[in-house]
């Protein structure tokens, strides 16, 4: 029964969003988010099953920006993991400074370091520095992470994973001290599809691909980022948007790389600068921006001179 | 007893390679029960998609057979079915109780009536004998009792009756009261006319992945079965030739150890470039004409090396029938490169070459033309690149007496089954133990 009762009470609803100005636990602005009805039932459902949930879809489709939504909502903190090419799946948990406890023995031998520093030095802990799951399931409540674009890592990345996920516990073979997780964290996956996931890994996750916003939402997505924008001004634009978009489907297929919500947000942003008028006049015509929206010399030429034609 | 919902929609998601597992459907079991996928089809579209559909092809596929397998009136089964245990407890318990309380009544009754009943005869005998006057009301009393009682029983045993047959019919209809055998068994039967058999099936999948899937089937060999995209990543892995190349990130433990012991101090730390992978894999896939059946299969080829993410360089060319003269950079052979400035390009110490092509036996015969330039060709590429392999997509037993069989002697040719396709990636890793004469390749190299 407390097993139910744990699993029910994190619910995600997708509709408390932070108010205008409002700014997260470092610092930076929050944004509202605004899911449709199918991510907030996959992101609870990861949630009640206590599985990760790996997100696919277009780049800029706001996969990283559901984390920081899903942790304000719920008011739980949030762990970060941005994946690189050289990352390591432990480093995730945690990495040891092996060179700074040479260092370290190096002035002890010396006769360099004060008492307390030699306690210090004593305690193995002192090298441990924990990662984004490690501290996670150090949290003494359920913690969002968040691993960024998994892709991005080796190819045997995401299978160096798998026991810290299925048992959600980790050693720390430095120390020998191990770690389990106090909490279930709550999981986003987020992956660019540049690079299949072994299957192994998959198989522990729950999946959602996360569609191109329709038009309505879109709308509702610039008003709720630029509240004080006249509706005119937003339909005009996210029209113009959604014709480039259409024209480049047409050109690059479902695959190719397309314009996004995020780089709707910023072309937005720059056209509200001006006054209303004078905004609606530069839709009407050239494409404005387009800087912010195409992003290679074939877009330029080719979505440029259509327009001019 | 639990029952089993959706579990035909499992199996056969599975059947067609999806990669689900016990879990997968206890996890489905475990959301459905907590609510999750409920209400209505879509719902419970979701929730499984959710669950066990991890890519856009798997999605394709799990949406026919969901569209197949699960209707709507399935759904409110299915709701019906994953009424909580305590739900399902308690309304069998009320059951109970009905059914006991109904049967003691009865048996009260059937006793009351086995009293009063066996009076009728030895009764109205004695009485006259005992009671001075019969009299004609208490008998007749008597006889109105006993009607009362009779109509009693008679309603009784109808209303149980009646009671036991509406239970009948309500377990042939709420699959909560069946067992999961016969519940699998009637939807077997339910969806016959719609699922079709095996045929149908394969249909599918042929239309999800190949055409060539049924024609090799056709070919007479019926346990043939060419690597599907699991088995192909999974080969590819296989395929690797590790340099330390790149920036210097990784400690090299031993040096610095050393390092230390020579200074006696530690100053830095000696790092070392990660190991990558050097396999520069050449791709060249026969297009057309006998090989349209196979496109799928090639295109899969192409896809697994591209996304497997272990090689250092994928590409892939096109030819029809034989290489001669030219490559196609595109499958509709538009763009071409001379062949002669592609092999320079190719690394010699790196690249290797798997040629997928039937090699002449999809239509049977020999062609000593064909035979020649294939020879030609592999000669030149040979003296270009590190490996050479060939996979066939027909099976080994329809080469004999083709052109295949003769092209085999001078190329490791291999069916593309899983155990054919790992043959080649380990010729291509160096490993020479491919059963073709090698001899006649170097004999016919100096002539």
């Amino acid at each position: 029964m407390d097993e139910t009762l744990r699993r029910q009470t994190l619910e995600y609803t997708g509709k408390v969003q932070p108010q205008r100005g409002e700014r997260g636990a470092n610092g930076q602005l929050l944004s509202p988010y605004l899911p449709n009805g199918e991510l907030v039932e996959a992101v609870n459902l990861s949630i009640y099953l206590e599985r990760p949930l790996l997100l696919k879809g277009e780049p800029g489709c706001g996969k990283t920006q559901l984390a920081k939504a899903v942790a304000y909502e719920l008011g739980l903190p949030l762990e970060a993991w941005y994946v690189k090419s050289s990352s390591r799946a432990k480093d995730g948990l945690y990495t040891y400074d092996a060179v700074g406890r040479l260092r370290d023995a190096q002035l002890a031998a010396s006769g360099r370091l004060s008492d307390e520093q030699i306690a210090k030095i004593d305690d193995p802990e002192t090298y441990v520095r924990w990662g984004a799951l490690g501290r996670a399931f150090q949290k003494p409540q359920r913690t969002v992470v968040l691993i960024d674009e998994i892709d991005k890592g080796d190819i045997d990345f995401p299978n160096d994973l798998l026991l810290e996920l299925d048992e959600r516990r980790f050693i720390v073979e430095e120390t020998g001290v191990e770690v389990p997780a106090k909490f279930p964290p709550i999981v986003l996956i987020t992956s660019n599809d540049e690079k299949d996931l072994p299957d192994a890994f998959l198989r522990r996750c729950l999946f959602h691909y996360v569609e191109f916003p329709d038009r309505d939402r879109l709308i509702e997505i610039i008003h709720s980022r630029f509240p004080q924008t006249s509706e005119d001004l937003t339909q005009q634009a996210v029209s113009r948007f959604l014709k480039l978009r259409k024209e480049m489907r047409k050109d690059k297929g479902e695959t190719g790389k397309k314009a996004s919500t995020s780089e709707l947000i910023d072309w937005f942003q720059v056209l509200r600068r001006h006054p209303e008028e004078e905004a609606l006049a530069h839709l009407g015509g050239k494409l404005p921006y387009p800087g912010v929206l195409l992003k290679s010399w074939t877009d330029h030429i080719r979505y440029l001179q259509d327009r001019s034609e | 007893v639990n029952d089993l919902p959706l579990l035909e929609l499992f199996t056969r998601l599975r059947e067609s390679g999806l990669p689900l597992g016990i879990r997968d459907y206890e996890a489905v079991l475990q959301a459905l029960q907590a609510g999750y996928g409920l209400p209505d089809r879509p719902a419970l579209a979701r929730l499984c998609r959710t669950l066990w559909v991890r890519s856009i092809d798997e999605r394709q596929l799990f949406d026919y057979y969901f569209e197949q397998l699960i209707g709507s009136e399935m759904v409110s089964e299915i709701d019906n079915l994953v009424v909580t245990a305590i739900q399902k407890q308690q309304q069998r318990a009320i059951r109970v109780a009905i059914s006991a309380a109904l049967s003691v009544l009865l048996v009260g009754v059937g006793i009351a009536l086995w009293t009063n009943n066996p009076s009728p005869t030895p009764k109205i005998i004695p009485t006259p004998k005992i009671t001075p006057p019969p009299t004609p009301r208490t008998s007749k009393e008597n006889s109105q009792l006993l009607a009362i009682m009779f109509f009693l029983l008679f309603c009784l045993s109808g209303i149980w009756l009646f009671r036991i047959l509406m239970q009948r019919r309500k377990n042939s209809l709420d699959p909560s009261e069946i067992s999961p055998v016969e519940s699998s068994s009637k939807m077997n039967f339910e969806l016959l006319p719609t699922m079709g058999d095996e045929v149908l099936t394969a249909q599918v999948v042929q239309q999800m992945t190949t055409i060539g899937y049924r024609r090799t089937r056709d070919a007479g060999s019926d346990d043939y079965q060419p690597a599907n995209q699991r088995q192909m990543k999974q080969s590819w892995r296989h395929l690797c030739q590790k340099v330390r190349e790149g920036m210097a990130t990784e400690l090299d433990l031993e040096r610095t150890v050393r390092q230390i012991a020579c200074q006696r101090i530690f100053l830095e730390p000696f790092l070392v470039p990660k190991r990558v992978n050097l396999t520069e894999l050449i791709l060249l896939i026969d297009r057309d004409g006998s090989m349209v059946a196979f496109h799928a299969l090639a295109d899969w080829l192409i896809d697994t090396a591209l996304l497997g993410g272990k090689l250092g360089k994928v590409e892939a060319y096109y030819f029809h029938n034989c290489p001669v003269g030219y490559l196609y950079r595109d499958p509709v052979h538009s763009e071409s490169e001379p062949l002669t400035e592609i092999l320079t390009k190719l690394r010699r110490d790196r690249a290797v070459v798997l040629i997928f092509s039937d090699a002449g036996s999809a239509r049977g015969g020999f062609n000593q033309d064909r035979v020649e330039l294939t020879t030609i060709f592999l000669q030149q590429l040979q003296l270009q690149v590190r490996y050479v392999a060939w996979l066939n997509p027909l099976p080994k037993s329809r080469w004999a007496g083709t052109t295949a069989e003769k092209i085999g002697r001078v190329v490791p040719m291999f069916d593309i089954t899983r155990e054919g396709l790992d043959l080649a990636i380990d010729v291509l890793r160096g490993k020479q133990n491919s059963g073709c004469d090698r001899t006649e390749l170097i004999l016919r190299k100096r002539p």
